[in-house]
């Protein structure tokens, strides 16, 4: 992690300060920059590295059997280069994503270290993280989840609202992740009914088009499926 | 240029046992590309076969994830779904759906929309299950529910597809090998061969555990099978092991008892392709290693525990079997071993060894014949066998209107069956006909109702029970479609049940064929 930050960017946090911005850069003790979102640290002014390095030796060991990890804040990614190292070290393949509910935090963090050893997903908001394929096909790796205690704790109310999401199976819903064409079938039958209609209601009018032998399909297929709840 | 797609969402035995519809289909369509649709856990096992054209694979375990709700949408697993479909398309020449299960049902009905260029069971458009053909419908419709089935699952859909078998055919499936297994398999069979210092030693690869402990030979019987086949002065034993902790321990716990003596062997798929090829016989339960060794012909003797399990998927290259009744082998298992031991030696030289253990049957099963029971000392064990052959030739009758020998003396019993049946039939067409208004629901209980509950191996039955899945099929929410639909079947269940009736009367009164006892017990279903 050394060089993570080089001395010359110094220069271009310093300029890049206002008072109107919610984000501010400090410098630890160590000489790293740390952000300061709102008023509030994401890191340790001491020796943040030494903090990633202790959280994760913590947070890693009941996660052991993992192959993907999920990780709440990005902050500075001190504790994503943690991970990482960990990962390495213990010779697993660094499968990581990042939720970071704010886009100035992730795209200031881009501006100078190398974002493409993991995925982030910054800025969004709770209904558009879970119509993001990315995201989803990396939920369905069943991934260990990390929480960044400074990240987490500025934004609980949505990482609390991830964790709790529950979809509403509506036919508006539906056609939104399902992205349906205009010629689809399936979406000409969909825009005639109500938008919050129960997608599962459907099956009420008894229409057998072409699509529908699918949803007939993941019923039979639910019943044979045994998955632990994790 | 023919584009076939084979459609199996089973596990990796049933994939293995579709090699030989493929076999078929290739013989069939030397021009075709055969490509081949599974579930993702289950893909590995088609990289046996050489010659596959394109693998496609739908994950059920993501799906399984996405359907039981917690934050994902129905939609996720909707579109997951179309996403692993989306290279399969719709261009094909024929699917065959080998699954018969409700979800190859659907998918079979998606890609076959609006075409007729499948075989096997779909949905249609009214959401009934429709079905290619008589045989498949009488697969799905009375052979699901039977405990001994008097055709294999294989031999329905060779007759479903006209194939011929292997027996007649120099077709074959080519497999993958790999270089390195094929050089360290022959090392191990040379060392093994070389033990027989003045004789021939033939070696016996040893499949005997099974998914369920039912099918499974209990560890004592392992052992002691193991070590009869050590006594044997000919035959040399080798144990194959699934790449499971269990089998493994249990390996290790075998030759802790015969002190290391025993060779193991664990491989993927393509390395047992090189053991199945080098051994000389495979002596195995029902496992999924059976199927893959039928591919290559290789010799093989099966053994089972239960006898409802005997008839439903044997090897598709014909094998003996080896039925142990444990209760009456008892303490005699030594013995029991020792002739399964001294078959394998007869099998390998061509000629069988009846059982001289009470207890014990041996069987024959060839794709063209079925099963014939070579020697049993068990009176309930002949009689589910003349109960298995007389159900075949009755099921032959109705679907290909062929009457065996085997049926010529009890034309007076089938002719009863027949008057009984038709007058049932004749009762509905009057009783439809009457009546005002008509409901669906009336039509669907007056077909219900034509179905005597006895005779469940009669031909006359059969035929009606395959017409009238075949008529519920094309029912709507339209009454008048429906009394149409059921008039239609009503009348052309009379023509067939004439005709049928015609064969049976031209044969009244032939000799029948010696020496076969046909079952008392064929008025109800046969059970052990």
């Amino acid at each position: 992690m050394n060089g993570h930050f080089s001395p010359w960017k110094v220069v271009m946090f310093q300029k890049f300060q206002t008072e109107d911005n919610p984000l501010q850069i400090k410098y630890s003790k160590t000489n790293i920059p740390i952000p300061i979102w709102r008023g509030v640290q994401l890191h340790s002014l001491y020796d943040p590295m030494k903090e990633a390095e202790n959280l994760i030796a913590t947070a890693f060991e009941p996660l052991r059997d993992k192959k993907f990890f999920l990780i709440f804040g990005l902050g500075f990614g001190y504790h994503v280069d943690a991970l990482i190292k960990k990962l390495n070290d213990e010779g697993i393949p660094a499968n990581v994503m990042v939720i970071e509910p704010q886009e100035e935090i992730y795209r200031k963090y881009s501006e100078s270290a190398d974002a493409s050893r993991f995925k982030v997903i910054a800025g969004r908001s709770i209904t558009e993280l879970y119509q993001d394929q990315n995201f989803i096909d990396f939920l369905c790796q069943k991934p260990g989840i990390i929480r960044h205690p400074a990240s987490f704790n500025l934004h609980v109310g949505y990482f609390k609202q991830l964790l709790s999401h529950k979809p509403n199976n509506s036919v508006s819903e539906f056609r939104t992740i399902c992205d349906l064409k205009n010629n689809n079938d399936l979406d000409i039958l969909l825009q005639g009914l109500a938008p919050e209609t129960h997608f599962l209601e459907i099956a009420k009018y008894d229409i057998l088009e072409k699509d529908f032998f699918l949803v007939g399909m993941l019923n039979a297929i639910n019943s044979t499926v045994k998955v632990s709840q994790s | 240029m023919k584009r076939i797609l084979i459609l199996n969402l089973r596990r990796f035995g049933d994939i293995f046992y579709s090699a030989e519809i493929m076999r078929g289909l290739l013989e069939k369509y030397p021009e075709a590309k055969i490509s081949y649709l599974t579930y993702k856990e289950s893909v590995r096992a088609t990289h046996v076969f050489a010659k596959i054209d394109n693998r496609f694979t739908v994950d059920r375990e993501k799906l399984g994830l996405l359907l039981k709700g917690g934050p994902f949408a129905y939609a996720h697993a909707f579109k997951e779904l179309r996403n692993c479909l989306q290279g399969v398309g719709f261009d094909w020449d024929l699917i065959v759906n080998v699954s018969n299960c409700p979800a190859s049902a659907y998918l079979t009905a998606y890609l076959s929309h609006n075409k007729k260029n499948y075989a096997g069971v779909r949905y249609n458009a009214n959401g009934n299950l429709e079905f290619s053909d008589d045989w498949i419908a009488w697969a799905n419709e009375l052979m699901v529910d039977m405990t001994l089935t008097p055709f294999s699952y294989m031999e329905v859909f060779q007759k479903s597809l006209g194939l011929n078998s292997k027996s007649k055919s120099k077709t074959k499936i080519e497999l993958v090998y790999s270089k390195e297994h094929e050089v360290s398999t022959q090392n191990v069979f040379t060392k093994l061969h070389e033990l027989g210092s003045t004789e021939h030693i033939y070696v016996v690869a040893l499949q005997l555990s099974a998914s369920t402990p039912e099918k499974s030979a209990s560890f004592k019987e392992a052992l002691q099978l193991i070590q009869s086949i050590f006594d044997h002065p000919n035959l040399y034993p080798l144990l194959l092991v699934g790449p499971s902790e269990e089998e493994r321990a249990r390996a290790k716990s075998l030759n802790e008892v015969l002190d290391n003596a025993l060779f193991v062997v664990e491989a993927d798929f393509i390395g047992l392709n090189s053991v199945l090829k080098s051994t000389d016989i495979l002596l195995t339960v029902d496992t999924s290693v059976k199927h893959l060794s039928a591919i290559q012909n290789t010799k093989l003797l099966e053994l089972y525990f239960n006898p409802n399990l005997l008839f439903k998927m044997p090897s598709n290259s014909g094998s003996h079997l080896v039925l142990i009744d444990r209760l009456r082998v008892g303490e005699n298992l030594e013995s029991c071993t020792q002739y399964i031991a001294n078959c394998c030696a007869h099998i390998l030289k061509g000629s069988t060894l009846k059982p001289t253990v009470a207890g014990v049957s041996l069987f024959e099963y060839a794709v063209d014949k079925g099963f014939s029971l070579l020697d049993t000392m068990a009176q309930e064990i002949r009689e589910m066998h003349a109960y298995y052959t007389y159900h075949r030739a009755c099921v032959v009758l109705a679907l290909e209107l062929k009457l065996d020998s085997l049926l010529f003396d009890i034309s007076k019993e089938l002719l009863g069956e027949y008057r009984e049946i038709l007058s049932n039939i004749l009762a509905a067409y009057r009783e439809i006909n009457q009546l005002t208004p008509l409901s669906s629901n009336k039509i669907f209980a007056t077909i219900n109702n034509l179905e005597p509950s006895r005779y469940s191996t009669s031909p006359f039955k059969t035929l009606l029970t395959i017409r009238k899945v075949q008529a519920l099929s094309k029912f709507t929410n339209d009454v008048k479609n429906n009394r149409n639909v059921f008039k239609e079947f009503l009348l052309r269940i009379k023509d067939e049940f004439s005709h049928l009736k015609q064969i049976v009367i031209d044969k009244q009164g032939h000799t029948p064929k010696k020496g076969v006892n046909i079952s008392t017990t064929r008025q109800q279903e046969y059970e052990i």
